[in-house]
């Protein structure tokens, strides 16, 4: 046997642990390493090495039971905040809605009373975006305080 | 994680799609399920990641409560088990970033040296008797090879991964998780030879 056909076997028997090689290949391995006593032993030297790998460890006990515990109160904990969460989650969508389907009659509104008042079409305009945002920064504040103070929305 | 996306409709796909469910609304009780299901593989793994046993302990748990927390992003078509030791892996990183200077590329790095200490477990006296010198041994070839090494070979010949979910979990091409096989298994045999010669 040429070095080219133990070299071959050699890469083949790497090759068949990674990937796994073609039925072919592996017909002429077999017939090889039953031939070949250095290449059978490099097989044999592979499978050890594999083999080695799989040490026998197991997770402590307390540390699974410890696990389980902080789990399932960080659960809770996620729970009980997502249920205090929710009325204000209702109240800024409500008050989106509102928003949106008073925004004619007020932006009619504030027409008026800058006709009434004589006020320069920039402030009253500034006021009207004022009205607009109020109710998104008044609830991005009241979940920035709930966030501050460890609660989560 | 694409790779792991498996065939429409089957029977793993429907486990999954209610293991999703219940991961969403944050059941305890499927946490619960999981631990103890997937509890030494994951062990396994983040161990041979950080080769430190109290390290593994705290990730362990830490990477419980990143699946809770993360848990509406788990999509049915993955394999949870990818998805399981992407997270564990993901966390290593984190932990490596916080500590100056180290990183899992630096845990490539025979010269770093880092260790390798086995999980504690609690066998019978005979097991341990004659588990012991083995168990030893393992070790000693285990300590030199680098903490990348030992984790695609952990993940290929411990897990039985196929390679294109270990190359989902370590976030790497195909070539890159077999070309880095090849050359882990390189060295443990090449770590072997030393120690039996």
């Amino acid at each position: 046997m040429n070095l080219e056909i133990h070299e071959r076997a050699r890469k083949l028997i790497g090759v068949a642990r990674v990937e796994g090689i073609a039925v072919k290949d592996r017909e002429w391995l077999d017939e090889h390493l039953a031939a070949c006593s250095a290449c059978s032993d490099e097989a044999e030297a592979l499978a050890s090495a594999i083999r080695s790998v799989a040490l026998p460890v197991s997770v402590d006990p307390d540390v699974v039971r410890r696990t389980s515990q902080l789990v399932r109160k960080r659960a809770h904990q996620m729970q009980d905040d997502r249920a205090r969460a929710l009325p204000l989650w209702i109240a800024a969508a409500t008050s989106v809605a509102l928003m949106v389907v008073t925004t004619p009659y007020v932006w009619a509104s504030f027409v008026w009373l800058s006709g009434v008042t004589q006020t320069q079409l920039v402030v009253w305009q500034l006021a009207f975006c004022m009205w607009w945002f109020m109710p998104v920064t008044v609830i991005g504040m009241a979940a920035a305080w709930r966030q501050a103070n460890g609660r989560q929305i | 994680m694409d790779a792991v996306i498996s065939g429409f409709g089957n029977p793993m796909e429907q486990d999954n799609t209610r293991l999703a469910a219940r991961l969403r609304e944050r059941d305890p009780d499927v946490l619960d399920e999981l631990i103890e299901r997937f509890q030494h593989r994951l062990f396994r793994y983040l161990l041979s990641l950080t080769g430190d046993k109290s390290k593994a302990e705290d990730l362990f748990q830490e990477t419980w409560l990143r699946v809770l927390e993360r848990g509406h992003q788990y999509r049915p078509r993955w394999r949870f088990e990818v998805w399981l030791f992407s997270i564990a892996r993901n966390l290593v990183i984190d932990m490596s970033r916080l500590k100056k200077g180290a990183s899992l590329d630096q845990m490539m790095d025979t010269e770093s040296g880092l260790g390798f200490d086995p999980a504690a477990r609690q066998p019978s006296p005979l097991d341990e008797t004659l588990a012991e010198e083995e168990t030893k041994r393992m070790t000693q070839f285990l300590q030199q090879i680098p903490a990348a090494f030992r984790e695609v070979l952990t993940l290929r010949f411990q897990e039985e991964l196929p390679l294109e979910d270990v190359a989902s979990v370590i976030g790497a091409p195909l070539s890159t998780v077999k070309s880095r096989l090849y050359r882990a298994l390189e060295k443990l045999r090449e770590v072997i030879e030393e120690k039996v010669v």
